[in-house]
């Protein structure tokens, strides 16, 4: 979902932690680690997004906040908690 | 340049809080690769800034706004009005053991602690729970509030100047250029001599290396 310019890809929720996690495969081949293609700038986007995203569920504003990153890297797949 | 006009309108958010005492807290470091977060607070009394007091802060802007000098002299200014000024330092292997976010809320959760007595504590972005003051989220609070705004000022000048010092201690990373962020030249040099002890060993930092450099 598009959210103050930005994109979140999945919002979790677990007990009391929330989580916004950017899913990155690698689309076609040569173009670097996915991870390299989340950038300063696309994770400042997502925090705004996250930000918007909360404004929105004012319920949730007591949860703790997590920004995951789900990769495809090397054929597999990867899941780095609290990766921004 | 910042004209005056954006110090006065940060200033303005400020005083139509109606409050007398105004914390602010931000941070600067949350995007390179290298060097520690580094999270501000300064609490501004607007019962003692008046008049010529205040006037040092006219130009006052996002320190993403100006320039580096002008930069050092709001460093000064602020430290010349502020009532109080707290500065948080992660190092790069706190930031990879809990987190970039966790630090992040921790550092601002402890500079405004640090500002008390606050009547008002304002924090850029997100909402830092209970076991911060009372507080409030503001976002883009950096463009908006005058003691978010002094805060991000001296995060970023203390950071800054830190990486100053990195860059003799490990010469030929470029940091003092590029304070650590990504740019062609640093990745480039990461890539070919291997991390030095400030380079973050987290994720974002294993993108751009390889796997043989990390480990």
């Amino acid at each position: 979902m598009w959210l103050a310019g930005g994109e979140l890809d999945l919002v979790v929720r677990r007990g009391r932690t929330i989580a916004f996690v950017e899913v990155k495969s690698k689309a076609g081949c040569g173009f670097g680690d996915p991870l390299e293609m989340v950038t300063p700038v696309k994770i400042e986007r997502l925090r705004r997004a996250a930000l918007a995203w909360l404004a929105a569920h004012p319920e949730l504003e007591a949860l703790d906040v997590r920004f995951d990153v789900v990769a495809e890297r090397a054929g597999r797949i990867e899941h780095l908690p609290e990766a921004f | 340049m910042p004209t005056k006009r954006t110090g006065q309108k940060l200033l303005r958010f400020d005083r139509a809080l109606g409050v007398r005492r105004v914390a602010g807290a931000d941070e600067a470091g949350r995007g390179p690769l290298a060097g520690p977060l580094v999270v501000a607070g300064v609490l501004l009394d607007y019962e003692l800034l008046r008049d010529h007091r205040v006037r040092p802060l006219a130009l006052l802007n996002d320190s993403k706004q100006v320039d580096p000098e002008t930069r050092d002299e709001l460093y000064r200014a602020v430290l010349s009005c502020a009532e109080r000024v707290s500065v948080q330092v992660f190092p790069p292997a706190v930031i990879d053991r809990d987190g970039l976010h966790r630090c992040n809320l921790k550092g601002l959760r402890q500079a405004l602690w640090a500002c008390q007595p606050a009547d008002v504590a304002l924090v850029d972005g997100f909402k830092l729970g209970p076991a911060a003051p009372p507080h409030r989220a503001v976002v883009d609070g950096d463009c908006k509030s005058a003691a978010i705004a002094a805060a991000s000022i001296v995060a970023k000048v203390t950071r800054d100047r830190y990486m100053h010092t990195a860059d003799a201690l490990y010469p030929g990373y470029g940091f003092a250029s590029h304070v650590g962020y990504i740019t062609p030249a640093h990745t480039q040099m990461v890539r070919e001599r291997g991390p030095c002890e400030i380079h973050r060993r987290s994720w974002r930092a294993r993108a751009y290396l390889t796997a043989d450099a990390v480990d």
